[in-house]
């Protein structure tokens, strides 16, 4: 096993996250499960085999290569906390998809306005939601042990 | 029609937290008063101190998760921010480890930085990645105060 983790720039997680706002923006809008589906398998390429592989991760650093002014990365981080965030997107735009497709649509675009606005927010502040969960992560599970 | 209204809203909500989120990240906390020495706040943060076990007259500790980027900016700049400061010092603690302290300050996020004195007064405290100007003036502050000796 390595004891590296995989590093990313830090500006990667934004930029999926702006391009996740847009998709489902525009998913919602036009009330389209298979632009959903796009953005859930796209979250689940991410979580589950790794940033690497992530599509718009490999966007971002096509753009990178593209357009060398972008700069090199201010900072780079481990992968699991944006990795968290993708299976966090997964789990909610997927419970999404899943209503929507037994027809309870309000309560399927309910959960991906969810992830719109949690995904807007990262696009905003970089909030690292990882670190956040795990503050209070913590202190919960601390409370129940 | 209806949905372009639900939308408006969650954006007009998120870019409001957004805001809202953005102006306190980072903002520095002073815990001294206006005037007068900060030796006459309480000792709130004794128990920090016996954690740290602080070998300066006021110690830097931050509360870290793993794999936080933003908890290794915020030691970078600690670390650059007391390099030519004798008096201050820095200690680390993760959330996980130091549950109790965690909850006893109210610890909700990571990074979070609480400047004491060795003598156990709370004089700061920071949430995010601290702005150095106003860390920088809450040391300088901090530094002049009797308590720091």
């Amino acid at each position: 096993m390595s004891a590296t983790p995989a590093q990313i720039d830090v500006r990667g997680p934004r930029f999926g996250a702006a391009l996740t706002f847009t998709v489902l923006v525009v998913a919602y809008l036009l009330s389209s499960p298979i632009l959903l589906a796009v953005q859930v398998v796209v979250f689940a390429v991410g979580a589950l085999a790794g940033l690497r592989w992530s599509p718009y991760g490999n966007l971002f650093r096509f753009l990178k290569r593209r357009f060398p002014q972008i700069g090199p990365p201010p900072a780079t981080e481990a992968e699991a906390g944006p990795r968290f965030s993708q299976l966090m997107g997964m789990l909610f735009s997927g419970a999404g998809l899943a209503a929507v497709l037994a027809g309870a649509d309000t309560l399927g675009w309910a959960l991906v306005l969810v992830v719109v606005a949690l995904s807007g927010l990262l696009a905003a502040t970089g909030i690292c939601v990882g670190c956040e969960v795990h503050a209070i992560g913590q202190r919960l599970r601390g409370r129940t042990a | 029609m209806d949905r372009l209204i639900v939308l408006l809203v969650v954006v007009a909500v998120t870019a409001a937290f957004s805001a809202w989120w953005r102006a306190r990240d980072g903002r520095v906390v002073s815990r001294g008063p206006a005037d007068g020495p900060w030796s006459v706040l309480p000792v709130e943060a004794a128990d920090v101190v016996a954690a740290v076990d602080p070998r300066s007259p006021l110690v830097l500790v931050e509360f870290t998760a793993p794999d936080c980027q933003p908890c290794r900016t915020t030691a970078t700049l600690l670390h650059e921010v007391v390099a030519d400061r004798e008096d201050v010092t820095i200690a680390t603690l993760d959330v996980g480890d130091a549950l109790d302290l965690a909850r006893a300050h109210r610890i909700m996020r990571a990074p979070t930085t609480l400047l004491v004195s060795h003598q156990g007064h709370l004089l700061g405290r920071v949430g995010g990645v601290p702005r150095r100007d106003e860390l920088e003036a809450l040391l300088d502050d901090a530094s002049r105060q009797p308590l720091a000796v």
